[in-house]
This record gives structure tokens, C-alpha cells and sequence, in this order.
């Protein structure tokens, strides 16, 4: 039901772009109006997120440590797992972000007859997770072509790279293929394991047919439709340059490929896929682990009500007394 | 549910064809499974006398079993409000509520979910049920979309679905190492307590302790007389074990180190043999240290009530410390009391700028990583003076014990306090046997009745929880004979000796200072035949 | 009959598995019967383990001492899922139900039929030998609750000079399992 839901979704706003261009050709409306609406949405939308986040306090230093704490000159500090400075919890946000050093932890173990244990390490989740983020980046980049003009080295270079692999023309490139199979794996992955897909929302397949739909789209536009780049590039240069262009013989799809990105922009800061902004905010995470050395103030901290000694010798006195424990007050 | 009837039903037998039975899909979602209320999973409520007494609101007699919890009229408007100011206090709940991709990583790494099956221990599932009443609430898109935006109505039921699960997580933080953004259970298990308690809705596990522990200075209620006549008791054991007598000062001013542990070490067994462990090493390197009848348990049910019981409780620390007149604070084995002196106690109740930094007055060592808090762990203190020849060891007298090492939770996931424990463990050990990889360190599994839920009505669940730690511990036990399991936490010693008694009864349950003690050659000891527990010693022990 | 079993093996030891975790939530079955990792689903494999080895065992009538520590492995987990005894050993009567469906049609013969029901002979024993092994667990449960009781005020009694069990020294796990 919550899979219907979501892919009947995604249908219907390609329904949506295949009627408002493919028949109405309103391409003003897809092609410049709601990109920019999407675009203010995103960064309006991420900022206000991201504002709304770090004006909350931290008050209590309380993150996970996954290593050895730094104590004793002699003994070995985990530094990245436990970092004790803020250098080393930087470090650890980097491993964190950039390799998704959590999910790389999860083990196997299997017993053989016999006893002999095997550790093994279950890599999936973080293999597909990492496939899919590191490619969507790179298939970001090689379409900063399209944005910006003569096109930088850099950009060129991850092009050519990507299409290393020489089959077609235009080259077909690795990440799109990769990023397309990840993809797959985390919506399978959903939909098989049994647990994953009990906890499932239709907000969690969303997302995922969004994505599925816009690279599924894009393949189709470089590969098999063929359309025209120059015309793609016109609407692109016009967004960027505030000079909108409708970008005369573009096929039909080329504005569904848009209208899937400005939903998904627009859809961003109002998900879970702002788990990329939240990454950096999480307190298990981020704060070097110098609890005992560096005071932590809490900015909210009230005083409380407590049992004071006085209160306390008070109602114990005679038994104090009896046990021969010094006292305050004889 | 399935037509068919199960074998232990009556339907069963009447049928004509059987074996017509496939395995159920999982066809309900789980906003649509109500809650299961089944004894031996919950626990009995908070006496209204304990609420009364530390002033917490709604007390009253109430049974989770009954279908009005007397809860108060405007419930949902505290609960809502609750939620509302918890928001905006703490940003690990806001980000938390937020940022759940539900990849799954956690689902299984919960002990309960992984030795009893109820998807809703699934740490992801947990935090959803506090996160669906936050979507459907506090976010646009659940205001409109409600259940489509995973949403959903607060209702009683939601709260009794709480009160069911958030006292089925031990705040372990195991699911946290796992989780890619560092979401932590054992924070909304946190926060979903403190709203519960709003409404009075607690338990007798916790809150007498709590109760308890305002009044008399520790979780038991020990009175001073009492602790002394403890204290004193171990002292006999002690000298009818090693020849040695020696004294445990009470509330001493001006000594050098005021020594806190968890109360728990003070009466129940085996964590008493790991008190008197404290008390031979401390003689015989003639420390110049204090109990303190005030400040006489380290151990904070506070963390496990609202962060507000938390200070309340842990305030007597420092206090006492600054009206002792001592110089820095030693803390004994307990897993939740480090989680509360490491990552909240100089934050609640600091600054100790009337402390000096600890220095250990036997090797010159200054233990700058506590410059500001001022407390140390006492393994840490003890692996540094066997690092510096101290002690006078003799591991062979703890021959006939083949041991492991638990790693408690909090001391694991709070600290990271890996290698000390080790280091002495080798030290005093000859058969020291680690568990495997995924069950050890920052992956420890937890012994299932730690955060307030080691108690007997949830034996069964205990049990369950405890079977990941105990299948491990049976592993070793199978493979290299060990049959000690050494752990650092009042909790653990009284837990896992039930855990063990049950899954693996070959293997007790140690103090990491117990089995210092029994290795500890004393200055004036007669010849050492009996442990502290008053059994042979080594070789002899072992046919 | 034994040779037809012995056939049908995986196929009657996987159903049987299967409706041992009925036992549990429906959404946990995946998990119990896919992780395969003896530390991170020991509930798990151990079932699938020890059915395993019981229904070889069956098949070859094997003594009770060799069955009953492996029987009692699997009775030690449904022992506390807090759904009852019958719950706890109605596994071993799922066996019928799997068998009779893995012979199928072969039944209508009378001679088969009559090694059939003598196979179900093993197979009542075993779930008798189950309820043992149940109640065995049951009261273990309940020594566990007494003695973790006595642990938690052990200082207290012994200054007291509370004579625990009221019995000589080295009699006190007479009757007892726990040791």
C-alpha cells in the first residue's frame, strides 16, 4: 500500500510534465517558473532547517565513543573513534560523512563445525549506500556543464573519466549505471529484507522512486532520445544567467527530467533527506570527547531542588551518632 | 492473524486435514498492532508514596493490566507541551526526530529484539513510535497528510504503547554506534521517560530507588548505621580471608580522596566481594580516602527518571566532596553512575574548581583527561599502579578461574574505557579469554537489565535480553573453559549472574577488584588458602 | 518409512523450522530464519540447529541422553517468550503436521500408514521429554528469581545471621537445577 502509494505518486507527476509539455506545451511553466520556485524552496527550505537546528542547544556533551578513551600516557587512544580534540572529532565527521564509517561496522560472525569462529564483516548496506551518494555527486558535477560557460577542466575531466568505459556515443557513463543499480539495491533491499520494509513509510519510497525516476529519465535523454543538447543547454544558461529560455527542440522528457529534480529540490527540506544537513548536527557524533577536561556549559541549566547535608544530618543525626561518624553539628 | 489453529489450541485437534500451514506474512502495519500488554514484559508501577516524596506529579495507585491509567485530565495537552519544550532544549531530540532515513542498520542490533522478536524493539521502530506522534503534531506535512506522512494520532493507547516499550530499551546506545547519524535510542528512550513521568506514569523499580536515594544518600536506603555495620562486616571477611584487618573510614574530613560506588556493591552479592576488593587495595597502599554516608552511591536512577532527577541525585557528589575538604574524587565499578559522572555530572552540578586535578599519590601520575571534572575510574587508577609496580601480584592465586571480560555498556559507549579493565585483568589473571569481535568493546552487548528494568517481573524479558551477551559468554565457555565472567557495573553483577544462571549456569559472575584482591599479596597476610568469598584459592581449587 | 523421511529431510527439517518461529511476531521469522550470524541471532540458528539434529536423532531412534541436552537448548528459548508452556513444546507436535504433509498421498497405503504412526510414537516421547524439559526450565526460572532475591540483600542476611536454606552444608542444590 505505502509502495503503491509513493510509485503512484511519482507517476502521476510524470503524467503531470508529459500533459504540461508533451501536450500543453507550457514550457515556460516547467521549464523556468517551477525550477525557480523548487530553488527557492531548496535553499529557503535547507537554511531555515539548518537554522532552526543549531539555534537549539546542546546542553549535555553526550556522544557515542567507539574506541578507547584518551586516559593513561601508556594506552593507545582510539582517536577517530574516540576523538579527544576538536581536530580529531573533525576527522571523525569527515570518516563519518565521506565513508560512512557507522554503517562499515556492522559484522558477521559464523561458527563451522568444530567451533572455529569466522568474523566477517556485512558490507552491503554501506556499499550501496555509499555507491549511490558518491555517484549522485559526480553525476551532479558532470551536469555543471550544462550551467556554466566555457565549461571548467575539472568538470571535462570527470566526464571523460566517467565514460572511460568507451561503450556507445555518447559515452555511457559509469556512475549513471551505478548510481541507476544502487538505486535498485536500496529499493529492493526495502522491499525484501523483512525488517526494512516493516519500518518502511511511503516517505522512505518516495525519495527512492523520485530518484529512480530522474536518473531513468536522464539515461533515456542521452541515450535513446537523443535530444537535442544545445537547446538543453539554452534553458540551463538561462536559469543561471536570470535570462530564461524555453529552448526551442528540447524533447518533451527533457522537462520531465526537470520537473522530477524541481520536485525533489522542492521536496528536500521538508523530508528525511535533510539527514545531509542533520549529519553534521548530530551531538552523538560531532563533539570531541574531553568530558572530564573541558567543562560543558549548559545554557539552559536552572537550579534544583536538593537533599542538603544539613537536611540530611538532620534526619539522621542519632543514627550518625551510633555509628560513630563524625558530625557537623554535636 | 491466520485461521489456523496452533497446536496448543483446541481448534487444533477438531480439524480434519492437517498440516495445511504456511509461515504468515507480516500483513499489519505496526500504527495498526495495538499494544500487548504481557506480564513478565512490563513493570510494576511506581508506589504514589515514592512520587509523593520526591515531588513528582499525578501519584496515585494505578495497574498497567487496567484499562484507565488515571491519568490526568488534560494529558494531551502536557504531553504535547512536554514534547514542545524538549524540542527546543535539546538538540539531539530535534535532530533526532528529524533525520531517520529508516535504513535499518539498527533493526538488529537490539538484545531484545535479537532474543525476543518483537519488531517493536527494533531501535528505529522505538523511536518511531515518539517520532510518529512528533510528524503527526509539530511537522506540516503530518498536520496535512497525517498517516500518509507517517503520522499518527496521540492517543491512551500511545501512551501505554510507550510506557510498554521505553521500558523495554536499557539505554545501551549499542544501536547508536551503528546508526550513520549517530541517532540515539537511549536519548528518546530518555526523553519518552521524561514525558511519561509528567504523567505520573513511572515504575517501582526506578522510582523508589530514586525516592530512596534523595533521602538516605544511596538507591538501598542504607542508613549511616547501617553502612558502617556493612563496611565493618567485610572488614571480618576480609581478615578471615587474608589475616589483614582493615578499616573503611565513613565520612573522614580531610582526607585525600573521597571513594564513591554504587550502593549496590555495599549488599548485594557478588558485587560485595568487589567492595571488598576496594578495601584491601586501598589498605594496602595506604590510601588516605573517605566513604561518605551522604554521598554513598554513585549510581543515579535519575537517568533513568528525567534529566532533572538526574541532578537532583547526583548534586550530593560535589557537596560533599567540597564539605569533606577532600582533594579529588574516586569512582568505583558501575556502568550508569559513569555515564552520569563522565558526560553530565560537571556540566549539572560543576564547576569542582575546589578540587585539585587527580594525582595519584603512589606513582606521581597526574590524570589530566579529569583536569575538570576531578574524578577518576578506579580502573584506571589501579591499571596505573600496576603499570608502575605497586602492587605485589600473584595471578596464580586466581588459577582455577578462567576469565572473560564484559564490556558494560555505559563505561563502553560513554567512555570508552577498553584497555584498563584489560590491563589488570592480565595482570592478576593467568586464563584471561576474549568474547568474539561483535560482542565486545563499542559493540558490547548489554546484559539486559540495565536503565531500571532489573527487577523480577520482567525476569522473562531479562532473560531474553540477556541471551545475545549469554550466547557469546557460552561460546567461550564451550572453547576455552572459562568460567568467570568479569564486569564492571553493579548492575551487570547482579544481572548477568541471572542471565548466567539460566543460559550458561557454568560461568559466575566477577568484579574486576575482586579478582584484584585475590591476586593482592598483602603486607602481614596470613598463608592465602580462601578467597574473598571464603572458597579455595587457586590450584587446590581446581579439582 | 525411515528411508522416505530420510529423503525428504530439508524439506521437513525447513517446514518444521518454519513453524517452530511461529512462535514469534510474523516479521521477526525473516530475520530469525535469514541471519545466519550465531552472535547476532542466536535464537535463530540455535533452532535450526537443534531441529535439525532432533529430527535426525528421531530418525535414527536415538537414545534419550543424547537428545535431551539438545532438546533442551530449544526449550530454553521458548521457555521464556512469555507465551505459555504449551506454546513453549508445541513445536515438537508441528512435526506431525510436516511429516504428514511431506508423505502426502503415500498415506492411503496401510502399511505406510502404520509406520507412520510409529514414527509419531518417537514423536510423542519427544514432546513428552519437551514438557520435562519445559517444567525443568519453568522452575529454573523460578530458583533464578528466589536466589537473584537472596543476592540482592546478601550482606544484610549474612550480618543477620539468616541461615538461608536451613539445610547442611552441601545439600543445598538437592532438588535444585541451577548448578
Amino acid at each position: 500500500m505505502k509502495i503503491v502509494i509513493s510509485l503512484a505518486a511519482v507517476l502521476a507527476l510524470f503524467l503531470l510534465a508529459w500533459l504540461g509539455v508533451g501536450v500543453l506545451d507550457l514550457k515556460t511553466l516547467f521549464g523556468t517558473v517551477l525550477p525557480y520556485v523548487a530553488l527557492a524552496l531548496f535553499v529557503g527550505g535547507v537554511v531555515y532547517r539548518v537554522v532552526r537546528w543549531a539555534a537549539v542547544p546542546v546542553p549535555f556533551r553526550i556522544p557515542t565513543t567507539c574506541g578507547q578513551q584518551r586516559s593513561l600516557p601508556w594506552i593507545k587512544q582510539s582517536r577517530l573513534e574516540n576523538p579527544h580534540t576538536g581536530l580529531e572529532a573533525f576527522l571523525r565527521m569527515v570518516l563519518e560523512v565521506l565513508c560512512f564509517r557507522s554503517l562499515l561496522r556492522n559484522t558477521k560472525a559464523e561458527v563451522r563445525p568444530g567451533g572455529r569462529l569466522i568474523q566477517g564483516s556485512s558490507k552491503w548496506l554501506w556499499a550501496g549506500a555509499l555507491a549511490f551518494h558518491w555517484c549522485f555527486l559526480v553525476v551532479l558535477v558532470r551536469h555543471l556543464r550544462f550551467f556554466i560557460e566555457p565549461v571548467p577542466g575539472c568538470v571535462q575531466l570527470v566526464a571523460s573519466l566517467d565514460g572511460f568505459l568507451q561503450v556507445g556515443v555518447p559515452a555511457m557513463t559509469v556512475t549513471s549505471l551505478v548510481l541507476f543499480g544502487a538505486l535498485l539495491f536500496l529499493l529492493l533491499r526495502r522491499l525484501v529484507t523483512a525488517q526494512v520494509r516493516y519500518i518502511s513509510l511511503p516517505a522512505d519510497y518516495f525519495p527512492l522512486f523520485l530518484l529512480l525516476s530522474i536518473v531513468a529519465t536522464g539515461l533515456l535523454l542521452r541515450h535513446v532520445v537523443r535530444t537535442d543538447l544545445s537547446a538543453v543547454k539554452e534553458v540551463a544558461m538561462g536559469l543561471v544567467t536570470f535570462s530564461p529560455a524555453t529552448g526551442e527542440g528540447a524533447h518533451w522528457l527533457f522537462y520531465a527530467h526537470l520537473f522530477f529534480v524541481s520536485v525533489l529540490l522542492a521536496y528536500f527540506p521538508f523530508s528525511k533527506l535533510m539527514h545531509m544537513g542533520g549529519v553534521f548536527l548530530s551531538p552523538t557524533r560531532n563533539l570531541a570527547i574531553n568530558n572530564r577536561a573541558a567543562r560543558h556549559i549548559n545554557p539552559w541549566d536552572y537550579p534544583v531542588k536538593v537533599h542538603t547535608y544539613e537536611e540530611y544530618e538532620e534526619e539522621f543525626r542519632e543514627k550518625l551518632k551510633t555509628a560513630g561518624v563524625p558530625l557537623e553539628k554535636e | 492473524m491466520s485461521s489456523e489453529a496452533k497446536p496448543d489450541q483446541m481448534g487444533y485437534y477438531d480439524r480434519e486435514k492437517l498440516g495445511q500451514v504456511s509461515l504468515q506474512p507480516g500483513g499489519r502495519d505496526w500504527m495498526d498492532v495495538p499494544v500487548d500488554m504481557r506480564p513478565g514484559s512490563f513493570i510494576y508501577p511506581a508506589k504514589d508514596k515514592h512520587l509523593r516524596y520526591f515531588g513528582l506529579p499525578n501519584p496515585r495507585q494505578w495497574f498497567p493490566g487496567d484499562a484507565d491509567w488515571k491519568l490526568p485530565e488534560n494529558w494531551k495537552e502536557i504531553i504535547l507541551e512536554g514534547i514542545r519544550e524538549r524540542l527546543s532544549k535539546y538538540r539531539s531530540f530535534q535532530v533526532f526526530m528529524d533525520i531517520c532515513v529508516r535504513c535499518g542498520a539498527c533493526a538488529d542490533k537490539c538484545h531484545f529484539f535479537i532474543g525476543g522478536g518483537d519488531p517493536k524493539n527494533m531501535p528505529v521502530l522505538r523511536a518511531e513510535l515518539l517520532r510518529s506522534i512528533y510528524r503527526r503534531e509539530f511537522t506540516t506535512a503530518g498536520k496535512i497528510l497525517g498517516r500518509l506522512a507517517g503520522g499518527r494520532e496521540l492517543t491512551v493507547d500511545v501512551i501505554k504503547e510507550w510506557f510498554y516499550y521505553f521500558y523495554q530499551c536499557t539505554e545501551c546506545r549499542r544501536c547508536s554506534v551503528f546508526c550513520p547519524y549517530g541517532i540515539d535510542t537511549a536519548e528518546i528512550t530518555m526523553m519518552g521517560r521524561e514525558l511519561l513521568h509528567l504523567l505520573g506514569v513511572s515504575v517501582n523499580w526506578i522510582m523508589e530507588p530514586v525516592a530512596n536515594c534523595f533521602r538516605t544518600g544511596n538507591h538501598l536506603g542504607i542508613q549511616p548505621h547501617g553502612l558502617r555495620d556493612t563496611l565493618d562486616f567485610f572488614a571480618d571477611d576480609i581478615e578471615e580471608a587474608t589475616g589483614v584487618r582493615v578499616e573503611a573510614p565513613l565520612n573522614r574530613k580531610g582526607a585525600e580522596v573521597l571513594f564513591v560506588t554504587p550502593s549496590g556493591d555495599f549488599l548485594a552479592d557478588p558485587g560485595t566481594y568487589t567492595c571488598m576488593g576496594y578495601m584491601c587495595l586501598f589498605h594496602e597502599i595506604g590510601l588516605d580516602y573517605t566513604f561518605s554516608t551522604y554521598a554513598s552511591d554513585g549510581g543515579n536512577f535519575g537517568l533513568f527518571t528525567s534529566h532533572e532527577a538526574m541532578k537532583r541525585l547526583n548534586a550530593k557528589i560535589y557537596a560533599e566532596a567540597r564539605r569533606l575538604g577532600v582533594k579529588w574524587i574516586l569512582g568505583g565499578e558501575c556502568g550508569h553512575m559513569w555515564r552520569v559522572l563522565n558526560q553530565y555530572m560537571d556540566t549539572m552540578n560543576g564547576p569542582a574548581d575546589f578540587l585539585q586535578v587527580p594525582t595519584s599519590p603512589f606513582t606521581g601520575t597526574r590524570f589530566e583527561h579529569a583536569r575538570s571534572t576531578k574524578m577518576i575510574h578506579i580502573t584506571e587508577f589501579t591499571a596505573d599502579l600496576i603499570k608502575h609496580g605497586k602492587l605485589k601480584l600473584d595471578p596464580s592465586q586466581n588459577d582455577h578461574i578462567r576469565v572473560t571480560f564484559h564490556d558494560s555498556c555505559n563505561p563502553a559507549r560513554a567512555m570508552g574505557i577498553f584497555e584498563e579493565p584489560r590491563y589488570i585483568l592480565r595482570s592478576v589473571c593467568n586464563n584471561f579469554h576474549e568474547m568474539p569481535e561483535n560482542t565486545i568493546r563499542e559493540k558490547t552487548f548489554c546484559c539486559g537489565g540495565g536503565a531500571g528494568l532489573g527487577t523480577d517481573e520482567n525476569m522473562e524479558m531479562r532473560l531474553r535480553g540477556g541471551m545475545p551477551r549469554a550466547s557469546a559468554v557460552r561460546h567461550v565457555h564451550e572453547q576455552h573453559g572459562v568460567n568467570h565472567l568479569a564486569a564492571m557495573c553493579a548492575i551487570d553483577r547482579a544481572t548477568l549472574s541471572t542471565v548466567c544462571e539460566y543460559w550458561v549456569p557454568e560461568v559466575r559472575v566477577t568484579g574486576i577488584h575482586e579478582l584484584v584482591t585475590n591476586a593482592l599479596v598483602m603486607k602481614g597476610q596470613k598463608k592465602r588458602e580462601v578467597n574473598l568469598r571464603l572458597e579455595p584459592l587457586g590450584a587446590e581449587a581446581k579439582e | 518409512m525411515d528411508e522416505q523421511l530420510q529423503a525428504k529431510r530439508a524439506e521437513i527439517v525447513r517446514a518444521w523450522v518454519e513453524r517452530a518461529i511461529e512462535l514469534y511476531p510474523a516479521d521477526a521469522a525473516k530475520f530469525l530464519l535469514g541471519v545466519k550470524d550465531p552472535f547476532a541471532n542466536p535464537m535463530g540458528t540455535t533452532i535450526v540447529r537443534e531441529l535439525e539434529f532432533l529430527f535426525d536423532a528421531l530418525l535414527r531412534d536415538a537414545p534419550r541422553d543424547e537428545i535431551v541436552p539438545r532438546l533442551d537448548r530449544v526449550i530454553q528459548i521458548t521457555s521464556v517468550q512469555d507465551a505459555g508452556s504449551a506454546r513453549a513444546v508445541s513445536f515438537v507436535f508441528a512435526l506431525k503436521d510436516v511429516i504428514r504433509r511431506a508423505l502426502g498421498g503415500t498415506l492411503s497405503d496401510a502399511s505406510a500408514l502404520r509406520r507412520c504412526l510409529d514414527f509419531e510414537r518417537r514423536i510423542d516421547a519427544l514432546a513428552l521429554l519437551a514438557f520435562d524439559s519445559c517444567s525443568r526450565f519453568l522452575q529454573r526460572i523460578a530458583d533464578i528469581r528466589v536466589r537473584e532475591a537472596k543476592r540482592r540483600v546478601w550482606s544484610l542476611m549474612r550480618m543477620l545471621k539468616v541461615d538461608w536454606d536451613g539445610l547442611p552444608a552441601g545439600e543445598e542444590e538437592v532438588g535444585g537445577c541451577c548448578r
